[in-house]
């Protein structure tokens, strides 16, 4: 407890780019989910609709949780990833043990007055961890000598070398949990901010090609084990045939076409008709409207803000004082950028639809709350005393970093 | 992992995440500016959920000059509930109970007995059809089924049918109906929309209905009925083929009444021919009545004078032809006769006289400008013309005959409308039956000045005598009280068929009259076919009831 109150009074550097871009993206996402939800809340005699609500209070707790992670001392959170992930895991063992069931799938921890869904906290959870596993990780000593007999091969080669694999076993069992509920979307979104985190990491492009030789033999078996998959991928070509226009290619062919209705500068707010039709307008398909409404140009300056995010990320990473707050920033752009752009060109109908929602913008508090949580972890690592010599140009010449340094001082 | 390296990887990254940015933004303008027509075109194709509603107008009414009803469209709703698809809420049922006026037991009792749907076969009213239709949506309740149903009543029925007209399975037979059709029916509403997820409809453009327009005629509903009662007791009575009745102000052309029998009643069957209203459908010699019109056209030309007289002794030749007068009571001569008494007396050999005259030319003259030949314009369909050799190749005698109203034939309106100069100082008010359409007056056409002031007094004073002398052939048509003018005619039909058209036409009252009425009984087979027999009873008849209606002052004795 001494050590949270000295935390407090020793006022935490802090990068307010970061902070007022993630708070933009987050208010215009108030705004955009207003739009896009009003039509189904007038039709029940609302005024503002439910989703506005819970994610104007997801708002002010996830600054609330982002605030309590930035004044955390940094290197908490080095040693606190492991038991960050384990408590992913356990919610998601939660979720298949009480989970709630919502149109065929269980993702969703009911508390009560609101949801709470384990898998967008495992996102922050896995960068935080693999962040931590890969700061200290030294490149495997060299073999003095070659081994003798398969025992020593196991003993100092394989053993070792699986050991270092663990990382990987640990977020690959939560991929498949959660791919269990099942939620593909989710589980590639985490796949891929562990794939990032593995580049990042320095794990070997030859383990890295393994890797990713792995993947294509376990998306073949999905493909053979479960064949809608493969349906889906090549109906997607053929949204607009008559037979998939008004089922499997619904959601989609609404969508482009709302976004097409929109061109350069958009119907005009509130004149949008894609939030009467499409089935989740406030969430995955938020864009929709965003696009429609505003056009082109809205369009844009929205993924601007989102995507400014994950820039001001990488910015930070690149310049982060510790290996850790490197990956940990990386890895955050990642979720980010990788989610930002999957929503885009699943949105438009370049890509089928695989439900992953536009991070801050989209409703959901889950979502919210644990990005705003890494944002927070973000902030925090950031101001730790790098033990190593800063090499690459960082720009202390710059005002905002010379506030960093002057406290730091 | 050196610092080296770890730029190297983060370079990397930093690529990919620009590319996949980039990605995202290229695909977007993709589909929003350079394959949006495209995309836009594959929608309207697949026309997945966009559709078209119909409003439909509601017609609109017929009213008459004081704004009673003469044809009025009611909307109704045919209710029925879908026990599957409707809320199984008690509160449900309280709220249709109240929008419906049906009772809530009433409402539950089949989904009880186990039925799955019900319609009710009284017809629910506008208010309720929209209340239900408020509970429809606000409980989203699919099962709830309004059928819009749209019945006309006639409330004058057959008395009117032949003016108003009538909508038969939405088709405009005749009349007013038909020939304002456009008018009134409206523009049906386009709204385009979309249905929504929960299968509500979502509007995105709209082309409003326009409803029908009110239709106000000159007419008076009281006249019009009495006025059609009147001639059907006269046709039935004296076994006539048709007869009808108009009675127009001559100040203004507006039409009061227009009535005919046969007519047909607006709820029956009906069958063509039905709709035939001689008034303005028909074309009848005018008979004696327009020797009132030749007379005042003498005066005018100055060829007759006030105190002239005409020496008849029965027949006048013309040519090798001869024009007779009728022989009423074995005797054709009507000896020395001033105009007065050629008036009252209907003498054919003065009116003939009178118009050879005046001349050929300026006969056809009169009847051009007098407009009786031209098909009535008052926005009735299957309005016929008149007929008139032009070329005849006698012309004297044409012309003598026209002085007493042969030789040509007139639709009765136009004829009505040609007397209404007699009454209005000289000028003839085109007949007008048409108010309003809407909102916009129709505008009033210029009057023709047929003759001059005195001439039209004059022989508007001497047509007095027909009624109110002893000897005129309108005596039996008084109302004690009141001067009134007039004029009988008895035409005898030209053709195969033969018989007669009993004719009158009279102004009520004498002096600065406020209608001119001319009544023509066609073919009266059952005896009597005098005009002021046949014809007569049925002026005296509207003029008691135009008295009533507009509250004419009695004559002063002054003045009788």
């Amino acid at each position: 407890m001494d050590r949270f109150e000295s935390a407090i009074e020793k006022a935490r550097p802090f990068d307010p780019i970061l902070f007022l871009l993630a708070l933009a993206a987050t208010l215009v996402g108030i705004v955009a989910i207003w739009d896009s939800g009003y039509a189904r809340a007038a039709a029940v005699g609302q005024v503002v609709p439910r989703e506005v609500l819970s994610q104007f209070f997801a708002t002010i707790a996830a600054v609330f949780v982002g605030g309590l992670c930035w004044l955390v001392r940094g290197d908490f959170w080095k040693r606190a990833g492991a038991l960050l992930f384990v408590l992913g895991i356990v919610g998601l063992a939660l979720v298949k043990v009480f989970g709630k069931e919502v149109n065929g799938a269980q993702r969703w921890i009911d508390l009560g007055p609101f949801m709470f869904q384990p898998s967008e906290f495992v996102k922050a959870a896995t960068v935080v961890y693999l962040a931590g596993v890969f700061a200290d990780r030294k490149p495997l000593a060299a073999l003095k000598r070659r081994p003798r007999h398969w025992g020593e091969a196991l003993d100092h080669v394989w053993v070792p070398r699986l050991r270092r694999a663990w990382p990987l076993l640990v977020v690959g069992l939560a991929v498949v949990m959660i791919e269990m509920e099942p939620d593909l979307a989710t589980a590639m979104v985490v796949a891929a901010i562990a794939g990032v985190m593995f580049f990042l990491g320095g794990v070997s492009g030859k383990s890295l090609a393994m890797l990713a030789g792995g993947l294509v033999v376990v998306a073949g078996w999905m493909v053979v084990t479960e064949p809608y998959r493969m349906e889906r991928i090549l109906n997607h070509g053929d949204r607009w045939a008559a037979g998939n226009v008004g089922s499997i290619g619904y959601q989609t062919t609404q969508s482009e076409a709302a976004m097409a209705q929109g061109g350069l500068l958009g119907v005009g707010l509130g004149q949008g008709r894609a939030k009467h039709t499409l089935p989740a307008p406030t969430t995955d398909f938020v864009m929709t409207t965003v696009a429609e409404e505003t056009g082109f140009l809205g369009t844009v300056v929205v993924l601007g803000l989102v995507g400014g995010v994950s820039w001001r990320l990488l910015w930070l990473s690149r310049r982060g004082p510790t290996r850790h707050s490197r990956l940990v920033l990386g890895g955050a752009a990642a979720w980010v950028g990788v989610q930002a752009c999957t929503n885009i060109v699943m949105g438009n109908g370049t890509a089928p639809p695989i439900g992953v929602p536009m991070p801050f913008v989209s409703a959901g508090g889950s979502s919210l709350v644990a990005l705003w949580a890494l944002l927070g972890i973000c902030q925090s690592v950031l101001s730790v005393k790098g033990k190593e010599e800063e090499t690459v140009e960082v720009g202390r010449d710059r005002w905002r970093y010379r506030r960093t340094r002057l406290s730091r001082a | 992992m050196d610092r080296k390296q770890e730029v190297v990887r983060s370079n990397w990254v930093v690529t990919a995440m620009m590319a996949l940015f980039f990605g995202a933004v290229a695909s977007q303008a993709n589909v929003q500016i350079f394959r949006r027509q495209a995309v836009l075109e594959e929608f309207k194709e697949a026309n997945v959920s966009s559709m078209t509603r119909v409003d439909k107008p509601v017609r609109g009414s017929v009213l008459d000059s004081q704004g009673a009803l003469l044809a009025q469209s009611t909307e109704s709703y045919v209710f029925g509930l879908d026990y599957r698809r409707v809320p199984q809420s008690p509160a449900f049922f309280l709220a249709l109970a109240e929008a419906s006026g049906i009772s809530e037991a009433e409402l539950k009792q089949p989904s009880l007995e186990g039925k799955k749907s019900r319609t009710w076969s009284e017809p629910l009213g506008r208010a309720a059809g929209e209340a239900v239709r408020a509970v429809r949506k606000s409980w989203r309740a699919d099962g709830v089924s309004l059928d819009r149903l749209e019945s006309r009543r006639y409330p004058l029925g057959a008395d009117a049918s032949g003016v108003v007209g009538v909508l038969r399975n939405g088709v405009a037979l005749n009349g007013i109906e038909r020939g304002l059709d456009t008018g009134l029916t409206g523009a049906p509403g386009h709204r385009t929309g979309f249905v929504d997820r929960t299968g509500l409809f979502v509007r995105t453009s709209e082309d409003p209905v326009r409803q029908g327009e009110t239709v106000r005629l000159t007419l008076n509903a009281t006249l019009q009925q009495v006025a059609s009662q009147a001639v059907r007791e006269a046709v039935t009575k004296n076994k006539a083929k048709a007869g009808c009745a108009i009675v127009l102000d001559p100040r203004s052309g507006d039409v009061l009444a227009l009535a005919n029998w046969p007519s047909f009643d607006p709820d029956r069957p009906w069958k063509p021919g039905d709709d035939f209203n001689m008034a303005v459908m028909g074309a009848y010699e005018p008979g004696s009545t327009f020797k009132a019109l030749t007379l005042a056209k003498a005066l005018d030309e100055g060829v007759v004078t006030p105190g002239s007289t005409v020496v008849c002794n029965g027949v006048l030749k013309v040519g090798k032809r001869e024009v007779k007068c009728a022989a009423h009571g074995g005797n054709r001569a009507h000896g020395v006769c001033d105009n007065e008494r050629a008036i009252a007396k209907s003498c054919n050999v003065a009116a003939a006289s009178w118009a050879l005259r005046i001349g050929h030319e300026k006969m056809v003259g009169l009847i051009e400008a007098s407009r009786i030949l031209e098909r009535p314009r008052v926005g009735l369909p299957g309005a016929r013309g008149g007929v008139f050799n032009r070329k005849d190749g006698a012309p004297a005698l044409q012309t003598a005959n026209l002085g007493f109203g042969q030789a040509l034939n007139v639709t009765p309106l136009q004829l009505a409308a040609a007397f209404g100069a007699l009454a209005n100082h000289g000028t003839m008010m085109p007949p007008r039956l048409i108010d309003r359409v809407g909102r916009s007056e129709l505008p009033r056409e210029e009057g023709e000045a047929l003759f001059s002031p005195e001439s039209a007094d004059t022989v508007l004073r001497l047509m007095e005598s027909v009624i109110e002398s002893d000897s005129g052939t309108g005596k039996s048509s008084r109302i004690p009280g009141y001067r009134l003018a007039g004029k009988t005619g008895t035409a005898q039909k030209l053709g195969s068929g033969g018989g007669y058209v009993s004719n009158f036409v009279g102004f009520v009252p004498a002096r600065e009259p406020r209608a001119v009425i001319l009544v023509m009984i066609d073919s009266p087979s059952a005896g009597a076919y005098y005009g002021g027999t046949v014809a007569g009873p049925v002026f005296t008849e509207i003029a008691r009831s135009l008295i009533r209606t507009y509250s004419i002052p009695p004559t002063r004795p002054a003045e009788r």
